[in-house]
Formats: structure tokens, C-alpha cells, sequence
């Protein structure tokens, strides 16, 4: 039970990590980048949005529902220059006959020059006859 | 025997709802990057407890590289398993992105998802979805979906696996690689059964 809870908080610990360190800026193309950004003059450089849920049901019988949702970051007529999205969940049901749920939304706007998306799940029924139901849903599109 | 049946019909039924989603999402998208990537895979989903469930979804919508942009997409390295007596582990990945404009590249990954069922008369099933990999102009399309392992090691278990990768489509003077092969199926355990089905191809 320890260690499936150790992994999984690892993995938490990583992820946003990993996109930090992966995610930004690379040129490909200068003269078309600098104008992209000029244009985009006002409007933010970045928006970062890190979801991350942790759900247990320890006990023998038990019940958690966790519900996340994140929304936005910029707007249709403002982008930001690079969008960077990260969702992480852990869903355990640990107990003897526990359900454990866990959904998580997170929608927000493309990049005007990049956009990095993350996501990763990591879902266990450990507890005898018991129930682990995991959603995740990483989106961009305004 | 129904109840396996249902089981792979609702895999497929999930799967199917996710990718029409995913395509609703992308087509409505006005907006473009030059630099997309897009990152759904390494999901980890296990019933060890027995008579345990475990039910996973998760669908990651990406993007659009314009300009000489660049387009990664990786939808793989999926585990899902049922490890308990009796469990049944259950995983759904769908994961959309990948066009790129000009001299774009478009990188799709899919492959190298491990479905195992190794409890008695424990079941696995894995449904993974990658759609990405198109590129105009002197673009380059790669796409890869292969390296798939699907087991059934306990005895009296069922391990299901269904991974598609489509993706391939390269423009005028493009170069459009696709790979999907080194998958491995295997009913090991005493009345085991499992059975894989691998496609990856162009749009």
C-alpha cells in the first residue's frame, strides 16, 4: 500500500517537472517567430496550467469521488505565445471492497508558437474486491 | 463468456466515443503552433486486489504546427494490469495531434503498451488510440505503433488488446514512414487466452 502511494506521488512530482524542462520556446523559423510575437503584443507570453489529483479510499468499505476541472488561461482574441497543459492524476482504491473515482478536465487555448500537453494517469484497485475508475481529459482548442 | 464480451464491446464503444470527441475538438480548433506536442501515454493502470476492478480513460487532444513546425505526438507506453484472483483491468488511450505545415515534421508514436492479465481467471483489456502524423509541403510523416505486449499469464486468464496508430500522410515531395511491427501475443498461463489485434497506417 506504501509503495503504490510512494509511486504515485513520484509521478506527480515528475510530470510538471518533465514539462517544464521539455516544453518552452525552440526556434525554428526566426523571422516568421519574431513577427508572430510582435503581433501578438499584449497578450500573455506563456500560460502554464498544472492539474493534479490525488484520490484514495483507505478504508475497507470505502468511497472517494474526486471531481477536477480547470478551464482557461486566455481568451479566443488573446493567445499566449506558448501554451503549456499538464494533467496528472492518482486514483487508488486501497481499502478492502473500496470504490475509488476520479475525473479530471482541463481545457485552455493553443499556443500562438507552441503548445506542450501532458498527460498521465495512474490508477489502482490494490484492496480486495475493490473499485478504481479513473477520466482524464487534456485538451486545447480556443 | 458474455461478460468478456461485453467488456471488449465497451472498450471499443468508449474508444470510438473518445476518438469522435477528439476529432469534433481538432476540427473546430482555429488556432495554429509552430512547435506542438503532445504528450497522452505512460498510463498505469492495475487491479491487484482480488475480484478487484480497475477502469482507465484518458484522452489527450493536441495540435496544430504551422510554418517549418514540428508535431510529436506519443500516445504510448501504456501499462494496464489485472494481477489479483478474479480482477479485471480495463484501459482506454486516446491521444490526437500531429498535423504540420510547410517543411513540417509530424512524429507520431503509439506503440510499446503492455497489456497483462496474470491473476486467475483474471482479464485484461487495452484499447489505445493515436491519431497524428500529417504533414504538407516537402513535409516528413513518421509513425510508428508497434512493440505491443500482450499477455495472459495466470491460468484461466483473458488479456485483450486493441492499439491503432494511424497517422501518414506526407505532401508533395514528402516522406512518409510508417512502422507497426515487434508485437507479441502469448497465452501462457493453463486455459489462457489472449488476443491482439495491432493496426497502424496512413489517413
Amino acid at each position: 500500500m506504501l509503495r503504490a502511494s510512494l509511486a504515485a506521488l513520484t509521478l506527480l512530482a515528475a510530470l510538471p517537472a518533465a514539462a517544464q524542462d521539455r516544453g518552452g520556446m525552440h526556434m525554428n523559423n526566426a523571422i516568421n517567430e519574431l513577427g508572430e510575437i510582435q503581433a501578438n503584443q499584449g497578450c500573455p507570453l506563456s500560460a502554464t496550467s498544472v492539474t493534479v489529483g490525488v484520490n484514495n479510499a483507505r478504508g475497507g468499505g470505502s468511497s472517494a469521488t474526486q471531481q477536477l476541472g480547470t478551464q482557461g488561461g486566455g481568451s479566443s482574441g488573446c493567445r499566449p505565445l506558448v501554451s503549456t497543459r499538464v494533467v496528472t492524476g492518482a486514483n487508488l482504491a486501497l481499502g478492502r471492497g473500496s470504490y475509488a473515482g476520479q475525473s479530471i478536465t482541463n481545457q485552455g487555448p493553443t499556443g500562438v508558437l507552441a503548445t506542450n500537453t501532458y498527460t498521465r494517469g495512474y490508477n489502482v484497485g490494490y484492496g480486495a474486491q475493490s473499485t478504481a475508475n479513473q477520466r482524464l481529459l487534456n485538451g486545447t482548442g480556443h | 463468456m458474455v461478460t468478456e464480451g461485453n467488456q471488449v464491446m465497451r472498450s471499443i464503444v468508449l474508444s470510438s466515443f473518445a476518438a469522435f470527441a477528439a476529432l469534433a475538438a481538432v476540427s473546430v480548433a482555429p488556432a495554429s503552433a509552430q512547435i506542438s506536442i503532445t504528450h497522452g501515454g505512460g498510463n498505469v493502470n492495475t487491479a491487484k486486489g482480488a475480484m478487484s476492478e480497475a477502469d482507465q480513460s484518458a484522452t489527450t487532444l493536441g495540435g496544430l504546427a504551422s510554418g517549418h513546425g514540428k508535431a510529436i505526438t506519443n500516445g504510448g507506453n501504456n501499462y494496464n494490469t489485472a494481477g489479483g484472483k478474479y480482477s479485471y483491468a480495463g484501459q482506454d488511450t486516446t491521444t490526437v495531434g500531429g498535423t504540420a505545415l510547410g517543411h513540417g515534421l509530424a512524429i507520431t508514436k503509439g506503440g510499446y503498451n503492455n497489456n497483462l492479465a496474470k491473476g486467475y481467471g483474471s482479464s485484461a483489456t487495452q484499447s489505445t488510440l493515436t491519431l497524428g502524423g500529417t504533414a504538407y509541403g516537402h513535409g516528413k510523416s513518421i509513425t510508428s505503433g508497434g512493440y505491443n505486449t500482450n499477455l495472459a499469464a495466470g491460468a484461466f486468464s483473458s488479456a485483450d488488446q486493441q492499439v491503432a496508430t494511424v497517422g501518414g500522410t506526407a505532401g508533395r515531395h514528402g516522406l512518409n514512414v510508417v512502422s507497426g511491427g515487434m508485437n507479441k501475443n502469448a497465452a501462457l498461463g493453463y486455459g489462457s487466452s489472449a488476443s491482439q489485434q495491432v493496426f497502424t497506417g496512413g489517413q
